[in-house]
Order: structure tokens, then C-alpha cells, then sequence
């Protein structure tokens, strides 16, 4: 299962890259780079699963005293939370600009934004 | 001692929430939260000289589950430069911007990039830097888009892209060591990292990621516009602060967590990318035709010394020389943070009294703001590398080291890229020294250029005469 998980973010990771760097167009690159940001948060919980384990929630099923061999490893999950509300900063942040670049210039094509001033 | 090390991140933190519930006051909150952190600041100089370095986990939780904040010799030193940089910034920035909408903006992302950076120092557990990465690049972003025109926000979408990359490639060796070590404390994974294939994957996505978002050639190609487009005080900022965090890591990294991981090729290779910077950057600011984007090739030539004086450090057998070749590095930093933040403040007030930044078009500026083409003057000096500046002492050693390593063509690329400076800094003041036509009136303002003069003076006679103290200092508060 964990192993799953975790090809599955490589591969998300990398379909993701390849996204970003081969589109030209803004919103298939900002969508690509979300893509790959899941890919790592993928990666990230699958490194905290431990096979045949329950959620890190203790209440009557799981008792404080049992806890420590019956829960997965609750950090990479708190991690990953963290990490998934920076991404929507982010991608927020990225589309955005992307709507008052299209509003200035009509177009969402990257290679056309090459006015920097020399 | 504990409390002096959150409070450099609170204090800015809020005021930038302040900043953002109260615009109207952002000048003066924002002059106020800065002053507060350098004060804590220097209450945690106090402390560091008389414990030592020390650690506050925060909370009361211990390291392994909860967050440690740490501080020794290299975190307060790049702390204060941090403070006096932002200092002299945030009062040039008090008068600089004319639209009140975008002063109202200012001041928020300004405190919460100050936060960020102050975070970032004090970080001691591998998440946190990320978290202090990620918040530092969200506000340098909003920051460089500021001035609201199409050619910024292009900039700033850019650096938004590749600034994710980087930290994608950061958290992805975050995830790794985990699944490794089963820790995030930088000590817990430092004990335990190896020449075994996880620690060097790791090192090799995190470095990645890092040289990405602190521009090391051929890694630049976003930085120029971005800096060179966004308003002056935050071009200062970007270029003398937030470029460093990246370098900071990638040093914390190396020496800390992955001393025996490091191989003698990675090394090799950072030292040719940084040579590469240094020709290419300097390449480049001699050709440009406006003054920040001069400047701001310029940086990607200093970082190139700072990278090629890291490579050395590392392959440098340990010894005094070694030390020496530290504390070098270190200064080479420091300096090029003021004479930068100057250089671009100075840059700032030219094109607003004379509505441009064209170099071929500054006849007449040295007769118009003597104070200010003094403070460009003087940042050249620091960037060419003259003494009396830090950068001389600094770029001494690195040539002395790289002699005594027989890294020649090392000695060669550092040679011409100082000439490239000289050259680059001269032909601006060449042009400023032309005389204009016009007869003009010498303009004096004291808010406007005063920041950029004491930056100045601070780069080249203060780090220059006074900093013998940072050798011993580095050795003994590591």
C-alpha cells in the first residue's frame, strides 16, 4: 500500500515537471506545478504508513498505553498540512497574477511576456 | 536569552499584521516593529556573548517532535545584518512611495518578509526552514509585483514558478531524510547522515532546490528581472537579504547535516557554476543599459564569489587556513548585503529625481546628488573589491586559498571578474561625472539619500577596518 503511495507521487512528481517545463500556456504550467506539489505530499504521507495500522487518533479503540504500536506515524501527516496550505498560498498567489497578466495583454501564452525593460 | 530569539520573530510578524489592519499607520508600525526586532536583536548578542550559543525548544516540546530555535555565531551575525539592512531600507521606503495604495501594501509584506528572513536564521529543524522558505519567497514575490505594471508581475510570476521548484525539490529531501532518520532536528539528522544513498538523494534535491532559489548560474536567468523591476527599497531587499537565505542554507547544509556526504564532485562542480556566475554576471552588468538591471547582474556575480568561496572552504583540509577562509566568507556576505542594499537605495533616489535609470543618459547626476553618486562610489568599492572594504579582506583570503589549493584557474576567473567589476562600476561613474549641459542646482534630502550613504560607509570603512573581531567570534560562538 505504502509502496503504491509512494510510486505514485514519483510518478506525479515527474508528470508534473515534465507539465511545467514543455506548456507555454500559464494555467497548464500553474496546474502542472500543483500536480507535482501533490506528488511530493503524496510521497511525504506515504512515508509515515505502516502497513496494518490505524489513524493517530487516540480515543476508546485506540488507548493512550497502545498507542506507540498500533497508530502510523502522525509528524509526516502534520507536515504535509502544513505543506498543502502553503501550496494553496501559492498556487492562489500564482493564478492571481495570471488573471492581471491575461487582463494587460489578452494572452496567457509565457513566451509573449517578454517586455522587461533592458 | 529564550525570549529575545522568538521576539525577532513576533515583533515583525505583528506589525505586519498590524501594518494590514491599520494601513494608515503602516509608516509608522513598520519603522517601530523594525526597530523592536533589531533591539531584540541586540538583546540576544547580549545573551549569545555572555552563555554562548544556545537552543529554546518552543513550547516546552523537545526536539525530534517539536521545534527548536537555535542561535551561534553565523545565525546573529546574518541576523544583524538583517536588522541594520532592513533598518536603513525601511527609512528610505518611509518617503519613497508616492501612491498611497501601494505604501499601504508595503509595509505588511515588508515586516512579514523581515519575519520570515528572522525565522529563517533561527530555524533549527529542517520543516521550519522549509515553512521560513516558503513564507520568504510568498512575501518577495507580492513585494516584486508591487509596482503593479505588466513587466513586474511577469517578473514575479517567474519567480513564483521557480521559487516553488526549489522548495519542491527542498521538501522532497526533507521527505527522504525522514523516511531515513525518522527525525527533522538538524543535530538528530546530522548525527546520523552518511555517504549511504538517502543522505546523498537528499543532499543532491535540497542543494538543487537551493541553488534555484539563490540563482547560482546557469540557475540566474529569473533573478535580473525580478529585482530590476520591482521598486527600489524592495530591490535592495531582495538583492541583499533574500538571496542570502538560499546561500545560508546551502552553507548550513554542507558543513552541518551533511559533512560526510558531501562529494569532492558536487563540490567541483558548484565551484565552476560559481565561476561561471562570476564571468557571466559580470559579463552581463557591464552590458546593461539601465542601472538596475546593472546591479542586479550584479548580484549574480556575487553570489558566484560566495558560491566559489563555499566550494573552497569544503575541499580546504582543515586547518587555520580554513578558518580564516570561513570567517572570509562570512564577510564577503555581510559586505555585499550593505554596498548592494546602497547601491540599489542610491539607484532608487536617481531615478526619482531624474525620472529614468538610463546609463547612457546620467550626464550632470554627480553635480545634481553628490551625496548619492558618493554612496554609488563607495558600493562600487565594495563590489569591485577594493580596500578599504569587507570584500577586499575577503576576497584576499579566497584568492590566498585558492593559490595554496592550486586551484589556478580559480585565481584567473576571481582576477577577471574584478577587473569586469571595475569596469561595470566605472562606466556608471564615468557617465554620472559627465557634465550636463544644463546648469544645475546640487539637491540635498536628507531621508532620501542618508540611508544609502550609511550603508555605504558601513561596507567599505566599517567592515573594512572593524571586523577583525569575526574571525575569533566565528570560532568560538560555532
Amino acid at each position: 500500500m505504502a509502496m503504491i503511495a509512494m510510486a505514485t507521487g514519483f510518478v506525479l512528481i515527474l508528470i508534473g515537471l515534465f507539465g511545467a517545463l514543455s506548456n507555454r500556456n500559464i494555467l497548464r504550467m500553474i496546474v502542472a506545478f500543483a500536480v507535482a506539489n501533490t506528488g511530493v505530499n503524496l510521497v511525504l504521507v506515504a512515508v509515515g504508513y505502516m502497513d496494518g495500522r490505524t489513524a493517530p487518533i487516540l480515543n476508546e479503540a485506540v488507548p493512550v498505553a497502545e498507542a506507540t504500536t498500533r497508530i502510523i506515524d502522525p509528524v509526516p501527516q502534520a507536515l504535509v498540512l502544513t505543506a498543502i496550505v502553503i501550496g494553496v498560498g501559492v498556487t492562489a498567489l500564482m493564478l492571481a497574477y495570471a488573471y492581471k497578466l491575461f487582463k494587460t495583454k489578452g494572452t496567457l501564452d509565457i513566451s509573449q511576456y517578454t517586455d522587461l525593460k533592458w | 536569552m529564550n525570549e529575545s530569539m522568538s521576539l525577532t520573530i513576533i515583533l515583525p510578524l505583528l506589525g505586519a499584521l498590524l501594518a494590514a489592519a491599520w494601513p494608515r499607520r503602516g509608516v509608522f508600525i513598520g519603522i517601530t516593529a523594525v526597530l523592536l526586532s533589531g533591539l531584540a536583536v541586540g538583546w540576544l548578542w547580549f545573551s549569545l556573548l555572555a552563555d554562548g550559543p544556545s537552543h529554546q525548544a518552543l513550547g516546552g516540546w523537545d526536539p525530534g517532535l517539536g521545534i527548536r530555535l537555535q542561535v551561534d555565531a553565523l545565525s546573529i551575525l546574518m541576523l544583524s545584518m538583517t536588522a541594520l539592512v532592513a533598518l536603513a531600507v525601511s527609512v528610505y521606503a518611509s518617503h519613497y512611495f508616492t501612491r498611497r495604495s501601494q505604501a499601504e501594501r508595503f509595509w505588511p509584506l515588508w515586516l512579514l518578509m523581515i519575519a520570515a528572513l528572522n525565522g529563517l536564521f533561527l530555524a533549527g529543524d529542517l520543516f521550519n526552514l522549509y515553512v521560513t522558505l516558503e513564507l520568504l519567497s510568498l512575501s518577495a514575490v507580492a513585494l516584486t509585483a508591487l509596482g503593479g505594471k505588466r513587466a513586474g508581475i511577469a517578473a514575479a510570476l517567474r519567480y513564483l514558478m521557480i521559487g516553488l521548484l526549489g522548495s519542491m525539490g527542498y521538501l522532497a529531501g526533507v521527505a527522504l531524510l525522514y523516511s531515513a532518520f525518522g527525525t527533522l532536528d538538524m543535530q538528530q539528522v546530522a548525527a546520523q547522515t552518511g555517504d549511504d544513498p538517502v543522505s546523498q538523494a537528499a543532499l543532491i534535491v535540497m542543494t538543487a532546490g537551493l541553488l534555484l532559489k539563490s540563482a547560482l548560474f546557469p540557475l540566474h536567468f529569473w533573478l535580473p528581472p525580478a529585482h530590476s523591476n520591482a521598486p527600489a527599497p524592495v530591490s535592495a531587499g531582495l538583492s541583499a537579504l533574500v538571496v542570502k537565505a538560499g546561500f545560508y542554507l546551502v552553507l548550513r547544509l554542507w558543513t552541518e547535516v551533511f559533512p560526510d556526504t558531501l562529494s569532492t564532485q558536487g563540490v567541483t562542480l558548484v565551484a565552476v557554476l560559481g565561476g561561471g556566475a562570476i564571468l557571466w554576471g559580470s559579463w552581463q552588468a557591464l552590458q546593461a543599459e539601465r542601472l538596475k538591471l546593472l546591479a542586479a547582474y550584479s548580484t549574480v556575480a556575487q553570489l558566484g564569489y560566495l558560491f566559489v568561496a563555499l566550494a573552497l572552504f569544503m575541499s580546504a583540509p582543515p586547518g587555520v587556513a580554513r578558518e580564516l577562509l570561513f570567517g572570509a566568507l562570512v564577510l564577503m556576505a555581510l559586505t555585499h548585503a550593505f554596498a548592494k542594499s546602497s547601491l540599489f537605495l542610491a539607484i532608487g533616489v536617481i531615478q526619482h529625481r531624474a525620472g529614468h535609470d538610463r546609463i547612457a543618459e546620467l550626464d550632470g547626476t554627480a553635480q545634481r546628488l553628490p551625496a548619492t553618486t558618493f554612496a554609488i562610489a563607495l558600493a562600487g568599492v565594495a563590489l569591485i573589491g577594493l580596500p578599504p572594504s569587507g570584500a577586499f579582506l575577503g576576497k584576499w583570503r579566497l584568492l590566498y586559498s585558492a593559490i595554496s589549493l592550486d586551484q589556478w584557474l580559480l585565481v584567473v576567473v576571481i582576477g577577471i571578474g574584478s577587473l569586469l567589476a571595475a569596469a561595470y562600476v566605472f562606466r556608471v561613474l564615468g557617465h554620472a561625472f559627465g557634465r550636463s549641459a544644463l546648469s544645475v542646482q546640487a539637491i540635498h534630502s536628507v531621508h532620501e539619500e542618508w540611508p544609502a550613504l550609511l550603508l555605504a560607509l558601513t561596507a567599505t570603512l566599517l567592515l573594512g577596518f572593524g571586523s577583525a573581531w569575526i574571525w575569533p567570534f566565528l570560532e568560538h560562538m560555532a
